[in-house]
């Protein structure tokens, strides 16, 4: 089990949906329990923002581990 | 001479009439262009929420697996019902209310395995199908009645068509005479049922839930209850396998998210590997059968049940991961009624028998695969914990949660030592007498109370 926090960079007040495999669970800014590795997709309205894939790999023991996403 | 040739014109008139019989098959999707109905993953149902619902708790998830082991295991999971139908549980609804409840009315969802099979679906029918059920299966002596096939048309269906068999006798008397022909489309929306088979070709746990039906483009929601408990408890040798029905046409899974992520991590994650064998095979429409088998062959305690709703996208997280109510209670009930008997075999230099090495292999091992997942169970309850150290910012859902309950009603707690020989020497089949019931009657409620997590749990509840 992984727990996360996914940040917008620069924006970490956006609120945003986050999806684990394709279903929606947790949002942005919240801890995000992950029962197994996957596909965390983060929907976010932002002028400009771009589809991008962000290859993550948690190399801590601490809980939880914070990803910034630019968009 | 005539009358040596009657006997085989018999034989031949009987294979004429019976052996293209088929057994009712699941029924496909009734139309294949629209995908069959499944809860989405953020919907409130999918985190065991019933807002709907105000007189149950919905800051408590409870989580509830009946093992198997036949009628004993049926018997015991509905005592277990019953008595935790009797503690009292209170707590204030959203709509600021003080709601006097039960332990048992706040369950969420179930899931039953072989025996255990059949009272997790009369729960989650309802109060008056669970009433019924204690005379319609459990007080029964279901072996007779399916003997009693043997001298019928169904005997003759399953001598001559190799479709029909044993398993479909099962299945008809369970749906007929304890389901009352009831499918999934009786079961109301909580409890949430989880009825597990094996699957054969893939030595995998098959459930009965719309995610799975979709993958086969076949309807849950018509398929009788009694025949998912029927391919729940058909036990090798003594039952053959269920057979299902794959129905075209196959998905295109590149275009299927969840599939495409477990590809892309099953090297590195068995849970996503399996996923994907899964799917693989669903969708390779050549595979128009499945056939099943008992669910205790891959997990005889429904605990890995409960495990993939932590490791998976399951009900736990995506209640977790809900902020905006937190979670406050999850509490994890494992009604086991395996028993175990003293190996005597290495007191002999002979090998032992056959029906032993059966014994160890199906039943023992699994015993010990089963206790493993339980530890593995504490172990992602004890991260929850250290999570809740480690982050200690106020806007998460961990804030108010309570250290997890996993509380075991299982005979090998019992302290007594006349009461464990007797609980021990229960048989596993499908007839117990009124007196082998009365011993699971004595000795139930007390392991629910003797337990430490329950203890734990009264008291957290008494303040």
């Amino acid at each position: 089990m992984e727990f996360i926090l996914v940040r917008v960079e620069g924006d970490p007040t956006a609120y945003a949906a986050v999806l684990l495999d394709g279903e929606r669970n947790g949002t942005t800014g919240k801890l995000i329990t992950l029962g197994s590795p996957g596909w965390v997709n983060v929907s976010v309205d932002l002028p400009n923002a771009q589809p991008q894939d962000v290859n993550v790999k948690n190399t801590t023991a601490l809980h939880p581990m914070t990803i910034e996403i630019e968009c | 001479m005539v009358s040596a040739a009657i006997l085989p014109a018999i034989v031949l008139i009987l294979w004429l009439v019976f052996h293209n019989y088929v057994p009712a098959y699941n029924q496909p999707v009734r139309d294949a262009a629209q995908p069959a109905a499944v809860q989405p993953a953020d919907e409130d149902i999918s985190r065991g929420m019933w807002p709907g619902q105000t007189e149950q708790d919905d800051r408590a998830l409870v989580l509830v697996a009946i093992s198997g082991g036949g009628t004993r295991a049926a018997a015991v999971g509905w005592k277990a019902l019953e008595e935790l139908a009797k503690v009292d549980y209170r707590f204030t609804n959203t709509a600021g209310q003080v709601v006097e409840s039960n332990l048992a009315h706040e369950i969420d969802l179930v899931a039953g395995i072989s025996g255990g099979s059949f009272t997790a679906a009369a729960w989650c029918l309802g109060p008056e199908e669970m009433a019924r059920f204690r005379k319609t299966f459990i007080e029964r002596d279901i072996q007779r009645a399916l003997a009693g096939n043997f001298f019928s048309l169904n005997g003759l269906r399953a001598l001559f068509s190799p479709r029909y068999s044993r398993i479909n006798w099962a299945a008809e008397l369970y749906d007929r005479e304890v389901f009352g022909a009831k499918t999934f489309a009786a079961l109301p929306s909580r409890p949430i049922l989880r009825l597990h088979a094996t699957n054969l070709a893939l030595g995998q746990r098959f459930t009965f839930i719309p995610q799975t039906f979709a993958a086969l483009n076949s309807d849950l929601s018509s398929y009788p209850i009694g025949y998912a408990c029927a391919a729940s408890s058909a036990f090798p040798i003594l039952l053959d396998p269920m057979t299902l029905r794959n129905y075209p046409p196959a998905a295109d899974l590149t275009k299927d998210l969840g599939y495409l992520s477990a590809r892309r991590n099953a090297r590195e994650d068995l849970n996503k590997d399996l996923q994907v064998r899964i799917r693989d095979y669903y969708n390779n429409k050549k595979n128009e059968y499945l056939h099943v088998a008992d669910g205790g062959l891959v997990d005889n305690q429904g605990l890995q049940s409960i495990l993939d709703e932590f490791d998976t996208n399951g009900i736990i997280n995506r209640r977790l991961n809900y902020t905006t109510s937190s979670l406050q209670r999850l509490i994890i009930i494992n009604i086991n009624a395996g028993v175990a008997h003293p190996d005597t075999s290495g007191q002999t230099a002979e090998p032992p028998g056959i029906s032993s090495v059966v014994k160890s292999t199906m039943v023992s091992s699994m015993d010990v695969l089963s206790a493993r997942r339980w530890m593995d169970i504490k172990t992602r309850c004890s991260e929850f914990t250290k999570a809740k150290v480690d982050v200690r910012t106020a806007a998460n859902s961990y804030k108010d949660l309570e250290e997890p309950y996993r509380i075991e009603i299982s005979f090998r707690n019992i302290k007594d030592t006349g009461d464990l020989a007797r609980a021990m020497a229960l048989p596993t089949a499908l007839a117990l007498t009124a007196d082998q019931l009365s011993v699971v009657d004595k000795v139930v409620p007390r392991l629910l109370v003797e337990d430490p997590e329950f203890q734990r749990l009264k008291e957290q509840l008494g303040k």
